[in-house]
């Protein structure tokens, strides 16, 4: 049986930032393999931002996609936006086309980044507001009412005229944002860097979110929601905080991934993505972040894999090289799952099954050190009463 | 208490913890009927009564994982602790601070079982409620939830203050596994605990909340008889400490040698208290018993 080693954990992740800083060296930041790696890299922050209430708090979260969708529409709807040249109002040019001579609104220095936090801090709040009537769901329950608001939120995106409906919204090149005075294209440097930030960053934040007072809350809701309660832990509000902490990385995440695929389009954003990120989770093992990172690393470029042209026999003509349809990655998805729950049922990289080790000069140290903070039961005050 | 004075002494002058007219239905189930009993200050008391009684279901609506169907609880908080912050009963997720006068009783019913743990109420559960897959000083660190403070912004990015606080209280849940002698197995998963080590974290645990009544749910149920008396030991230390005991329990041996005061519960009804020697002879308790 592993144990969880701090400086283990750190040197690995310290060692996957790494790589992918140093994948440009050798392809370049244009081209199939820095896009596959950015891919990665999006849904590795997604699937850490699902942890939080999938691994963490234990509930099951089948609709994460509403905040990668809200993300992303609101990054392309607000970069694209213009003001009429004449009215002076506010108009989303839809499908493509664009207005000769109208001024862009939201484009000024150092606006992406406010938009990549505005689209956070949106779906942070869409999160509580989803988990206020939910506070009370476990288990089944909790997962369909997720599903089901994912559902309502995907259609609405669909048909509502201000997000393209069924078009795509498409970044045209002067609709791009500009950061440090680089476009933010898909296969430029800066977006590269900036991806690779908030990469690490959530990494970071995962490890020591999960290290600490509120992520033991969170775990304990998880084990034990009422041995939780009866230790003081305020449960709603706890539930809550993963739910925003949740929805805001989940809105980075898709206001990264609407720059990494030029646009927005609500088709691209059905519950299969929600799927897929809960199976990066699984795949790695349901509470590590170690392993959200490697379920997205293999079920993403499997993904990008199963894109690539392979020879298919077809008959009269014999072989052809042609793709799979894109719906095939998910029997490959499947088959993994299958596979996974016969052999590893914990996932690849489970998370710790004890704790760190115990040196016994730490127990010495600490009963020298304890007198002074220990107390039991109530004040001295009282009790010598 | 008044109704029904021949039921043994009288109520304490100035209980620490007061039920009062409570009974709690389960659908058509009536589980407690009309209770009203007292626990004065640092008393060891018990709850005993046959299988399917109502104990645990005392200790359930008085930490509020469930509420009475009718029936008021009142606890009385600390004299001369300086601004103790309650928080306001109203069970929706604003919460006000809240100054209650001290040294008076606070009417508890409806709040909420956290807050019941911060107003000073600790328990351990029959079924023991261990967060199995967490080291064993993890589970005490959660005791301590109400006394640290760190949020969220401090975690991610790991504050000084933050990463202070998290080694203090390393250091007081150590203290308190030292206490219930389980300090040796600190860093093991509490569910590889055996049953008695695991009934004895669970004490830590709640210990950790700094309670001023603490409920024991059947400490005893399943340990040894060297065991049993180690924990018969550990009790009264605790309440050697100025923490009110309240424990139910079936050994009656335990019952009878620690406790001060005994409560007798039959089909939801309090039939007799009173010191243990005179419940022991009580012949309302003896059917009870024997009668099933
Ligand atoms: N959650 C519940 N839902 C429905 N009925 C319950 C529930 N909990 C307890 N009961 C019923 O309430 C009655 C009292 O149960 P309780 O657990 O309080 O008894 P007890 O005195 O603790 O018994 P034991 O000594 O076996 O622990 C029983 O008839 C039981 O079946
Ligand atoms: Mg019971």
């Amino acid at each position: 049986m592993s144990r969880r080693n701090r400086r283990v954990e750190w040197f690995t992740l310290a060692a996957v930032c790494l790589a992918v800083a140093l994948v440009p060296l050798f392809y370049g930041f244009r081209g199939q393999v820095p896009s596959t790696v950015l891919k990665i890299c999006i849904y590795a922050v997604m699937a850490l931002g699902l942890h939080v209430v999938v691994g963490l708090t234990g509930l099951l979260d089948l609709g994460y996609v509403t905040f990668m969708a809200t993300g992303a529409v609101l990054t392309v709807v607000s970069m694209v936006a213009v003001a009429d040249p004449e009215t002076g109002t506010l108009i989303i040019p839809v499908g493509g086309r664009s207005l000769r001579g109208a001024e862009h609104l939201f484009h000024f220095p150092g606006s992406y980044l406010l938009v990549l936090a505005l689209a956070g801090l949106v779906c942070s709040a869409l999160g509580v507001l989803r988990g206020l009537p939910t506070l009370h769901l476990t288990g089944d329950y909790y997962a369909i009412v997720t599903l089901g608001m994912a559902e309502i939120m995907y259609i609405w995106y669909r048909t509502a005229e201000w997000t393209g409906g069924p078009q795509s919204l498409w970044l045209n090149p002067p609709d791009v944002p500009t950061l440090f005075g680089y476009k933010l294209y898909y296969d430029s440097a800066i977006y590269y860097f900036l991806v690779l930030m908030v990469f690490t960053a959530t990494i970071i934040g995962s490890i020591h979110l999960r290290d600490s007072r509120v992520g033991r809350a969170l775990s304990a809701i998880r084990l034990d929601p009422t041995a939780a309660m009866a230790c003081g832990v305020p449960v709603s509000r706890y539930k809550l905080t993963a739910f925003a902490v949740s929805g805001f990385i989940g809105g980075i995440g898709g206001s990264l991934f609407a720059l990494w695929s030029n646009g927005f389009s609500a088709i691209g954003m059905e519950v299969w993505e929600s799927i897929l990120l809960v199976c990066c989770l699984v795949l790695g093992g349901i509470g590590s972040v170690r392993g959200a990172l490697l379920g997205s690393v293999v079920l993403v470029a499997l993904g990008e894999i199963l894109r690539q042209k392979v020879p298919h026999y077809s008959s009269g003509v014999g072989l052809v090289w042609k793709a799979w349809p894109p719906e095939a990655r998910f029997l490959f998805y499947g088959l993994i799952l299958v596979a996974l729950m016969r052999f590893r049922p914990a996932g690849v990289l489970p998370d710790r099954v004890a704790g760190d080790p115990f040196p016994p000069e730490l127990a010495r140290a600490w009963s020298e050190r304890a007198t002074s903070l220990f107390r039991l039961g109530p004040s001295r005050k009282e009790a010598s009463r | 208490m008044t109704e029904k004075p021949s039921l043994g002494p009288a109520t304490p002058a100035r209980p620490l913890l007061r039920i009062e007219k409570m009974s709690h239905d389960f659908g058509g189930v009536r589980a407690v009927r009309n209770l009203t009993l007292s626990i004065a200050d640092t008393e060891i008391a018990a709850l005993i009564g046959p299988n399917g009684a109502g104990k645990t279901t005392v200790f359930n609506v008085v930490t509020h994982l469930f509420p009475p169907t009718t029936g008021e609880i009142y606890l009385r908080l600390p004299e001369g602790q300086e601004a103790l912050a309650l928080r306001h009963p109203a069970r929706s997720l604003l919460e006000f601070s809240l100054r209650l006068p001290e040294g008076q009783e606070a009417r508890i019913t409806g709040w909420r079982p956290d807050q019941i743990c911060e107003a000073g109420i600790a328990r351990t559960f029959q079924n023991i409620r261990l967060f199995r897959d967490m080291t064993v000083l993890e589970n005490v660190k959660l005791g301590l939830h109400r006394h640290t403070r760190s949020g969220l912004f401090s975690a991610l990015i790991r504050l000084p203050s933050m990463r202070r606080e998290e080694g203090e209280a390393d250091v007081a849940a150590w203290k308190y596994l030292s206490f219930v002698g389980l300090s040796s197995r600190a860093h093991e998963l509490a569910g590889s605990l055996a049953y008695g080590e695991q009934r004895r974290l669970e004490i830590a645990r709640a210990l950790a909340t700094q309670p001023r009544l603490l409920l024991l749910d059947e400490p005893a149920a399943g340990m040894n008889p060297r065991e049993t008396a180690d924990l018969m030991a550990l009790i009264q230390d605790i309440r050697s400490r100025g923490v009110t005991v309240f424990l139910i329990e079936h050994h009656m041996k335990l019952v009878m040698q620690i406790s001060d005061r005994v409560f007798v519960l039959d089909h939801g009804e309090l039939i007799a208290q009173g010191a243990p020697d005179s419940i022991q002879e009580d012949p309302k308790v003896i059917e009870a018993y024997l009668g099933g």
